[in-house]
């Protein structure tokens, strides 16, 4: 099952810090790790993934390095201790959010039944 | 083949960062994924071209992505950078040179200038702390000028505001040029040949430092004693040169600095939003205009007492009230100024004796153009703004007429000022303001009036309380006649000026008159404008049949 667009563009910063936080990596890693972590429930395009990589690296949440990978340069990321602090925080507001979607989600069925 | 696709289109996703380092490195980026796209698209079984096309197929919508890219690497196009050093330089280029075609467009020109220069400053904050701290103390001069223009009009109530406006000014403006240039020279510096614009950079931050110290440490001499004042023809006709060398030293930094940076890959942040650039342009105008507005509208509130004028406000018999007209006018006054008087103040002139009875010696001594110590008729020397009157050595009773005829409307309230720099030594200690005679008539219907002045600025530093000006409503046609009878008794040469001017408003952004023709318009004028002078020089010693000589040496062995 697809994800619509509005509901995933409020997590998406949240998903990317939570990835990175794990291991540093590169674009398409995350892309792919998102994928698979999520059950392909979130398939993140690029035109959505170097724009929130580069505003999070220019908020110094994310700092970069660069490999040599299979002939070309790649680029790593990794977080920072501001990043931390931003996913802990994003954690946070996404539990109470989804806390409250779920309580009300309940209280509807509560009704109906 | 993929190769030639991948270049086109990042090509395309990223012409719009401006930033090479930046550029380069979404661009090794995005190819990195490209490549990665098309490594999984082959081992998945696609040919090369299809591999490709897929994986930019998978960039989803690219003008987007070439959008979002550019936004967040928000860095403004070197076309940008042209522009604001373009307005930078035309904004430097209206206020350096006082251009005036017609009748206050110099004004005009400064004003739009010095917005332009503003705007410009503003752009280029974004690239160096220096320029951010620059455009800061820009911002705060446009606000203390704000301050200034609205404290101006009244400042001869109290604290002159002159002195210390001038010396902050003077301060933030060398603050100002030293952050500027060395905001300009960072941007500069990273290139190799900004070696000759370092030197014109060094120049440029000398000359204008020395400008603006100058004109700090006048306001500072002014400020401990009004004798000194900043718009002295010799300090001008000093800071001349120096104008000169500052405009052209600037225009070469800012062409160089420019040209540089057009032939170069510059990696500078500077202000893109047209949104932003306009609110600081208003805010600017703002600044310049409420203020003065808020004043103008608060003096004309201030309305002049009239009452019908009559000059019959004495018991002065009429055989003696002709006698003494007669005398005046055989000096050459206008009959329309002599009965414009009332009976009272004429009646101060009873000692007044006719031309005629002088001695041939001493009428010709009156009448002697080339000796300014007894003209009778003196509306020659109108010589930098104000009637000059040289006394020397001698007891002369000088009464003064001054008629202003032609109030141009422009402000609510006029002032009269009479700038004694002089030591006067008044004749009459008991009148109040020491027989200083001020009338100001307005013609409305066919009838005249007399209006009560606003206020009378009275000097009491000195020996005596004496009048030294007076702020009256300005009324169209409206007539200020003053007339002032005072001894002076010193072997030292005097002068006495007399002026008559609007309320010496604070022309927006005052602190960039640095241009070598206002300067040298300084060094050639005062800025106050009038109408008729007329004097009359009652000589003192001069006894019917004595002749002059004679009576001096009576008057030096009393």
């Amino acid at each position: 099952m697809k994800i619509s667009k509005e509901l995933a563009k409020g997590s998406t910063a949240l998903l990317v810090l939570s990835v990175i936080s794990k291991r540093d990596m590169y674009g398409y890693q995350i892309i792919k790790t998102i994928e698979k972590e999520s059950d392909e429930v979130f398939s993140m395009n690029e035109g959505t993934l170097y724009p929130i990589l580069h505003s999070l690296e220019a908020e110094k949440c994310l700092e970069s390095y660069w490999c040599e990978a299979e002939g070309r340069k790649r680029k790593y990321y990794k977080i920072t201790t501001k990043g931390i602090n931003e996913l802990e925080g994003k954690e946070q507001e996404w539990k109470t959010f989804s806390t409250a979607v779920t309580k009300v989600l309940g209280g509807a069925k509560l009704a109906e039944a | 083949m993929q190769k030639h696709n991948f270049d086109e289109i990042l090509d395309f996703l990223c012409s719009g960062i401006p930033m090479k380092s930046a550029r380069e490195s979404v661009r090794d980026e995005l190819f990195d994924h490209l490549m990665c796209k098309y490594e999984t698209n082959i081992a998945c079984g696609l040919d090369g071209e299809d591999a490709a096309e897929s994986a930019i197929k998978d960039l989803g919508d690219v003008s987007a992505l070439k959008l979002k890219l550019s936004s967040v690497h928000g860095y403004a196009p070197k076309p940008t950078l042209k522009k604001a050093m373009n307005l930078l330089i035309a904004g430097f280029v209206l206020i350096s040179f006082h251009i005036s075609l017609f009748n206050g467009m110099a004004d005009i020109t400064k004003f739009i200038g010095s917005i332009m220069f503003l705007v410009a400053v503003f752009c280029l904050a974004k690239a160096n702390d220096k320029l951010k701290k620059a455009f800061i103390v820009r911002s705060a001069l446009f606000v203390l000028d704000a301050a200034a223009g609205a404290l101006m009009p009244d400042w001869f109530d109290g604290f002159n505001i002159n002195a210390p406006f001038g010396i902050i000014t003077g301060i933030l403006n060398i603050t100002f040029w030293i952050c500027f240039l060395g905001g300009l020279y960072e941007l500069v510096r990273p290139y190799e040949s900004v070696k000759p614009l370092k030197k014109r950079i060094n120049f440029s931050l000398f000359v204008n430092v020395i400008i603006s110290g100058v004109q700090i440490i006048l306001f500072c001499a002014y400020f401990v004693d009004n004798d000194y004042w900043i718009d002295d023809p010799e300090v001008a006709w000093l800071l001349i040169p120096f104008a000169i060398a500052s405009i052209i030293a600037n225009l070469f930094v800012f062409v160089g600095v420019s040209k540089l940076l057009w032939n170069s890959d510059h990696e500078y942040k500077i202000e893109t939003s047209s949104s932003k650039k306009i609110i600081i342009a208003v805010v600017a105008v703002l600044l310049a205009v409420v203020p003065r507005i808020a004043v103008d509208i608060y003096c004309s509130t201030q309305k002049a007492d009239v009452s019908v004028y009559t000059v019959d406000d004495s018991d002065i018999s009429e055989a003696e009230y002709n006698r003494i007209c007669n005398n005046l006018l055989s000096y050459g006054i206008p009959e329309e100024i002599v009965y414009m008087l009332p009976e009272s103040e004429i009646e101060n002139y009873s000692d007044c004796i006719h031309k005629s009875e002088f001695s041939e010696f001493a009428q010709q001594f009156m009448d002697d153009n080339d000796n300014p110590y007894a003209q009778k008729h003196y509306d020659t020397s109108i010589e930098n703004g104000a009637c000059a009157i040289g006394i020397e050595d001698y007891h002369i009773r000088v009464l003064s007429w001054v008629k202003y005829t032609e109030c141009p409307g422009e402000y609510t309230n006029g002032i009269f000022w009479n700038n004694e720099y002089i030591k006067m030594y008044p004749v009459n200690l008991d009148d109040e303001y020491n027989g200083d005679f001020l009338l100001i008539l307005s013609e409305e219907n066919g009838e005249v009036f007399k209006n009560e002045p606003l206020n009378i600025y009275v000097d009491e530093n000195g020996l005596t309380d004496r009048m030294t000006g007076a702020r009256f409503q300005v009324k169209e046609g409206l007539t200020v006649i003053h007339a002032e009878s005072f001894w002076v008794d010193s072997i030292y040469q005097q002068w006495a000026n007399y002026g008559l001017t609007t309320v010496n408003r604070r022309i927006p952004f005052s602190f960039l008159n640095r241009s070598p023709l206002k300067f040298f318009e300084s060094a050639q004028h005062n800025s106050f404008e009038y109408n008729n002078i007329f004097s009359l020089f009652e000589v003192s010693w001069a006894i019917p049949g004595v002749d002059y000589e004679e009576q001096e040496e009576i008057s030096n062995a009393e």
